[in-house]
């Protein structure tokens, strides 16, 4: 079965083809999607700097290549794919050093962290599952995306994402209730 | 407590809708930071990231209760600080210090409290860290053989609690006390195991759960307290004051270049802790000035911090995407910054040198996640014949491995520890393996455990039912393997089996009895 999937630079050739030529300007694009793929930064990192830090360097990534991105139907979904992708490497290479390292950051006009904490346990379980099962539940609940549409995301099957989703869903229930058996991602 | 699985799921689901509901409200409430794209602006993250050492960790909830172990704050001069040679085409980007609020990053998925030790001829001499878990609800416990990537385990008794003995990644000595109903972890260097079994027979904990131990203990392999090392929340000590600069390439590079300078006017167990940690301690010179250079292997590169003390100070700088010539030259270009590039630096607005220069090629890392195999029904079983080798690397390390028929390897790291095994799934593919950790105390309950979850799983049947002779394994396709149980060392009755199949093509595995009688079965995902 020819699966649709997104390629490093938007939609390959071949694939639901009708795109549009839309010159739209990237400040406008950062500042309404901004927000959006902060929050999918963290569902991914279950960390502010990390997110943020992830969501500059995608955005960064997109306004080089914005020639053409600027054509596509949805930037946005380059965008979150340019996050899936850093949130694992970037999880693999902190698996490492994090034992050794530590992040600080100076904290200015950021009120989120004060008013209402954001339920930081649920999400850094979900920080631990496996990597497609993670970006599985941060496009299914944090970009409310249909089944369907995560699995276009991810270049795999219906089934695959509905897999992930119940495996996700077990895992986290051990993680965060049962605990008998704590799924991790090897940090080696 | 949710039995069903379709239950499980909708309580989650829940959760997870909650989850969802109330990061919304949070990210509504940021500020959107302007992205610096051009040579006139600057970088002005509401927060920006700054990897460096741990220890400037002082004055975090102590974990013991030792009356005597608050390091003296002596030193009383300014910690503001700054780079002044950075790299073509970086800029500076913000700054934090004893004017401005500076929180810790929630690093890492392990949040533990972590005291370190070390004698006067730190980071030479010998070191050792204590680290205990608190909290008991928290998903973050120390668990010998989970997460640490240790090896060689051997279990002992030590006053009549158990203890576990094991290798470090670094090349450190690794000590699992239980205390309790969790366990702590001694890390150390340039120690004797009978020394770390001393430190080991001092640990009690108390009514607040809070590990306490007799300070004389450490003094008696002489070792006094440095500071905190947590792997997670640190705040500054009362009374002592840090600084954070750090500096950033251009929008050009890709990836981005950071190079971070932390600064402490407090005694701190920065040097100690990172020659704990590191693969490789190097003595160098700075400016004139005695230092260290720490290595950390990181996925076939090297990450360095350099160490050294000036003028009362403690500094530590580390690069990321930077090489080391850079990062030397920028250690040893550190000057006091003046109170006008100071204030700058704390608003965000310091004006960056950096110009939209020449773009560097681009590591890719927007490649998409590997191909995951779609559902395929389920056919008529076919018993096909798979060797399955198992290797006992160690008393606790068993290795199961083969080649499925169409030609793809597969290796199941076991490890039994403790009252817990770790299964391990290698994977080089795009999930980049993982594992699990199963409860020997659930045996009654379940056989089954799955590991990994990138392009390939494991699945292993764990039993202490004598009745029990195999375990088999049905694909999508219909192939099926039959794997014996193998007697875990260690572990008296407890056998274990395990193969590994692509993801997603698993169907069936089931517990057999020697006639062939299914006692245990579990489908595969639906």
């Amino acid at each position: 079965m020819d699966m649709a999937r997104i390629g490093a630079n938007g939609v390959e050739p071949g694939e639901p083809a009708a795109r549009l030529v839309v010159t739209a300007d990237f400040d406008d694009f950062y500042a309404g999607s901004y927000k959006r793929t902060l929050g999918l930064a963290v569902s991914l990192t279950a960390d502010w700097g990390h997110a943020e830090d992830l969501v500059q360097e995608a955005y960064i990534a997109a306004h080089k290549r914005w020639a053409a991105l600027s054509t596509y139907d949805d930037p946005a979904a380059w965008i979150r794919r340019a996050v899936l992708n850093r949130a694992a490497s970037r999880r693999r290479r902190f698996g490492r050093e994090i034992r050794a390292l530590t992040r600080v950051w100076a904290r200015r006009g950021d009120p989120g962290h004060d008013t209402e904490p954001y339920d930081e346990r649920f999400w850094k379980a979900v920080a631990t599952l496996p990597p497609q099962q993670s970006r599985v539940v941060a496009l299914y609940y944090v970009e409310d995306l249909s089944v369907a549409e995560v699995a276009f995301e991810l270049g795999c099957s219906v089934g695959a994402v509905k897999t992930h989703l119940s495996r996700a869903r077990h895992t986290m229930h051990a993680l965060l209730v049962d605990k008998p058996e704590i799924h991790e991602v090897r940090d080696d | 407590m949710t039995d069903s699985s379709n239950d499980i799921e909708a309580v989650v689901d829940g959760w997870a809708r909650a989850a969802t509901a109330s990061l919304e409200r949070t990210v509504a409430r940021r500020s959107t930071p302007p992205l610096r794209l051009s040579a006139d602006k600057s970088w002005a993250r509401p927060a920006f990231a700054l990897a460096t050492t741990a220890a400037l960790i002082v004055g975090l909830v102590a974990i013991v209760g030792s009356r005597d172990e608050s390091p003296a704050t002596d030193r009383e001069r300014d910690p503001r600080w700054i780079v002044t040679e950075l790299p073509d085409g970086w800029g500076a980007l913000s700054a934090a210090g004893p004017d401005s609020p500076i929180e810790p990053s929630a690093t890492g998925l392990r949040f533990v409290d972590t005291r370190v030790y070390a004698t006067s001829e730190e980071p030479a001499g010998p070191i050792v860290a204590i680290s205990w878990q608190p909290e008991t609800d928290s998903i973050n416990q120390i668990t010998p053989g989970a997460g640490f990537a240790a090896s060689n385990y051997r279990e002992s008794v030590l006053d009549g609690r158990r203890i576990v003995f094991a290798d470090g990644p670094s090349g450190q000595r690794f000590l699992y006390v239980e205390v309790g109903d969790q366990w702590a972890l001694v890390q150390a260097r340039g120690l004797e195991d009978a020394q770390l079994e001393t430190i080991a027979s001092a640990l009690d904990v108390d009514a607040a759960n809070r590990l306490v131990f007799d300070p004389g203990a450490i003094r008696v392999v002489g070792m006094t307290y440095q500071g905190n090392a947590p792997i997670g929340a640190i705040a500054p000590a009362p009374g002592s004051t840090m600084s954070a600069y750090g500096a950033q390439s251009s929008s050009s590079y890709d990836p981005l270049g950071r190079m971070s300078l932390q600064v402490t006017n407090a005694p701190s167990a920065v040097s100690a802790w990172l020659r704990l940690e590191s693969d490789e301690m190097t003595p160098i010179d700075i400016d004139g000035v005695s230092g260290f250079e720490f290595g950390f292997a990181v996925q076939g590169t090297t990450s360095r911090t350099i160490y050294w003390q000036r003028d009362g100070l403690d500094f530590a700088i580390n690069g990321e995407n930077v090489d080391r010539a850079a990062l030397l030259a920028g250690a040893a270009s550190v000057r006091p910054a003046t109170e006008e590039e100071w204030s700058r630096l704390l608003a965000g607005t310091a004006i960056s040198q950096v110009p939209e220069g020449t773009a560097v090629p681009s590591a890719d890392d927007d490649e998409p996640p590997a191909d995951t195999v779609a559902l395929a029904p389920v056919v008529t079983p076919v018993d096909v014949a798979m060797t399955v080798d198992v290797v006992e690397k160690s008393s606790t390390e068993t290795t199961f491995s083969g080649t499925l028929p169409e030609g793809t390897p597969w290796s199941v790291d076991v490890v039994a520890v403790a009252d817990n095994l770790r299964i391990e799934l290698f994977d080089d593919g795009a999930g980049g393996g993982g594992f699990s950790i199963r409860d020997l105390g659930t045996l009654d309950q379940r056989a089954f455990t799955i590991a990994g979850g990138g392009e390939m799983m494991a699945i292993a049947a764990t039993v202490d039912n004598p009745d029990a002779a195999t375990m088999r394994v049905t694909r999508r396709s219909g192939d099926r393997y039959t794997v014996d149980f193998h007697e875990l060392r260690g572990k008296p009755g407890v056998r274990i089996a395990a193969v590994a199949v692509p993801d997603n093509d698993f169907a069936l595995a089931e517990v057999l009895d020697a006639t062939g009688q299914v006692i245990e079965s579990a489908p595969g995902p639906s």
